[in-house]
């Protein structure tokens, strides 16, 4: 279902509109036209449903800076169940709840880990840390297509990835020998994954000594 | 010069005086060297990697070498010594590998934690990279770098994502540069995903060398970037053998003129600047390509040591290690007496009096005259 608001994305959550008429209304919208809702919610008039109304634990929101203030006439209305399971299908079972760290609408625009910005990446050109990659990983997909026109890299995985590698493959293929019942096959690739367990460690001691 | 040159690794021998592989690394976990002030912290980290790389692969530490610092950044396109950081840290291994000499270099905290870097007056790019990489790779088990399944690994710049790998070559380019087709050279080079630019080798600048390097560092595995760069390298090579060829036989007046120029100011180039060398030694060059000189010395015809560095400031070094061992006294009277005055005069004097001992060979004259 796309969006109500911009019809270009798909909807991701609900929100409660008060009509002129004092009536409700309610609207499938996306991620970034709920957090532009939600910012200038109280002179658009626009709701969002929350965990408050959800009956979920909400993150303490001052009386100032609560966009829900005076947008339930100080009651929090209850989600109707019927919305509210249209909702869990919306986001797959998981309800988003707006202001929790990490579940925001709100684009990221600060790397977690450094601290640098989106912006400070545009004017500079560079990168602060490797979390970067992950934190932007749409933009920098959008720079390295235009700069690179690639965003895969086609190269051998160093040596040291290598066991990573196999140490997933050796995992993926214990769990299916378990499935399968297949003990006999299970022990072997359990003793295989200790060995390389066990090798690694080693090899951190190592480095952790120099 | 025989017309071999235009076919074959000579051509790109005659206009690519000096590459530099390098490979930047990052380490898991850590903020890039660019992102922050080096606290004490970041201090202690990279004396550790300084030591690693000491005592576990035999570097030596030469941040402190007076001569690198002047010079590092010009011959070897290290760190201006003005952005580096207290963190920084230079290191030089040179090693023996199958009974070759190779110089290996590790910037610590430049942009990237590691630029791995080696720079190279010859053609063999896959070995220089070979070499490169199994260094880095062997330096990666004691030091975990960031990678990523997705990106490879992971750099300070989006340009180097990938294999970390820039080829750089600063190229001569006369030929091409007065048959005005050095823009649609560096527009092709674009296409080609490789990016050129005029190089600055000092302030005033000299047109007709350039830089070149490798725009793409994600899309292949790094041997096909050197393999793809090396061969977008022979074909402007070819394309600037023609261009001088061009202009020596149709346009033999003028050419004829800026080669007489040039033979005299070599002659008397010790009062010359720097910049003016390196023009003297374009035009020499490329006479000698197209056979308009004849050197009168053998060893004039060595164009790596013709350009090695590209600057007189190893021809200083040169013979300040000359003079160092030998006696003053031995040198002529007519440099004792310009050695006292300005020593880097005298330099050049050493350096491009052989350039000036050519001729013009009897099929070039002959073609002046007709």
């Amino acid at each position: 279902m796309k969006c109500e608001i911009c019809q270009q994305n798909e909807a991701e959550t609900v929100f409660f509109r008060e009509k002129e008429d004092g009536t409700e209304e309610e609207l499938y919208v996306c991620k970034s036209c709920a957090m532009r809702e939600r910012a200038f919610g109280k002179p658009h008039g626009i709701q969002v449903a929350t965990m408050e109304t959800s009956g979920l634990p909400q993150p303490p929101v001052g009386p100032e800076e609560n966009p829900m203030d005076g947008a339930f006439d100080g009651a929090p209305k209850p989600v109707p169940p019927a919305i509210l399971n249209q909702l869990k299908k919306l986001i797959g079972g998981e309800i988003e709840l707006p202001g929790f760290p990490g579940e925001s609408d709100e684009p990221t625009t600060k790397c977690p880990t450094c601290g640098t910005s989106l912006t400070t990446i545009q004017q500079d050109g560079r990168l602060g840390c490797a979390a970067c990659y992950t934190t932007f990983e749409k933009e920098i997909a959008d720079l390295l297509s235009e700069i690179q026109d690639c965003t895969q890299y086609p190269g051998p995985p160093p040596k040291w990835m290598e066991d990573e590698i196999r140490l997933k493959e050796l995992n993926t293929n214990y769990r299916d020998a378990l499935i399968r019942e297949d003990y006999d096959a299970a022990e072997q690739i359990a003793q295989a994954i200790k060995a390389l367990k066990a090798q690694r460690e080693a090899t951190d001691d190592s480095q952790e000594e120099m | 010069m025989a017309p071999e040159l235009l076919t074959g690794e000579a051509a790109l021998q005659a206009i690519c005086f000096k590459s530099q592989l390098s490979l930047a690394r990052n380490v898991a976990g850590l903020p890039f060297a660019s992102a922050k002030e080096p606290n004490a912290t970041t201090l202690t980290q990279v004396q550790r990697w300084s030591h690693i790389l000491q005592h576990h692969f035999g570097f030596e530490d030469v941040t402190a070498d007076a001569t690198l610092k002047a010079q590092g950044v010009r011959i070897y396109d290290f760190t201006p010594t003005e952005e580096r950081t207290a963190a920084y840290r230079l290191l030089r291994l040179t090693c023996v590998l199958n009974q070759k000499p190779y110089t290996l270099w590790c910037e610590l905290m430049t942009e990237n934690h590691f630029t791995f870097s080696t720079t190279i007056h010859t053609l063999d790019f896959e070995e220089q990279l070979r070499v490169l990489e199994a260094l880095a790779d062997e330096v990666a088990t004691h030091i975990r770098f960031a990678y990523d399944m997705r990106w490879g690994y992971l750099t300070a710049e989006p340009t180097r994502t990938g294999s970390g790998l820039q080829i750089c070559s600063w190229v001569h380019l006369l030929g091409l540069k007065l048959s005005d087709a050095i823009q649609q050279t560096l527009n092709a080079a674009e296409v080609k995903g490789v990016f050129g630019e005029k190089a600055m080798l000092y302030e005033s600048g000299t047109s007709e060398f350039y830089i070149f390097c490798n725009r793409f560092s994600i899309n292949l595995p790094p041997h096909q970037i050197v393999r793809d760069y090396k061969t977008f390298l022979l074909r402007l090579a070819q394309q600037e053998i023609k261009a001088r060829y061009r202009l020596a036989y149709d346009n033999t007046a003028a050419f004829y003129d800026l080669l007489n120029r040039t033979r005299l100011l070599c002659q008397q180039a010790c009062v010359q600047p720097p910049e003016e060398c390196i023009n003297f030694l374009s035009a020499y060059w490329t006479a000698c390509t197209v056979g308009a000189f004849i050197p009168l010395h053998s060893e004039c015809y060595d164009f790596t040591t013709c350009f090695d560095d590209l600057a007189d400031e190893c021809c200083q070094e040169k013979l300040r290690s000359f003079l160092r061992e030998e006696d003053i006294q031995a040198l002529p009277k007519l440099f004792q007496k310009m050695f006292e005055k300005n020593d880097a005069d005298v330099l050049r004097a050493l350096w491009l009096r052989s350039l000036g001992e050519v001729t013009f060979s009897p099929d070039f004259i002959k073609r002046i005259q007709q």
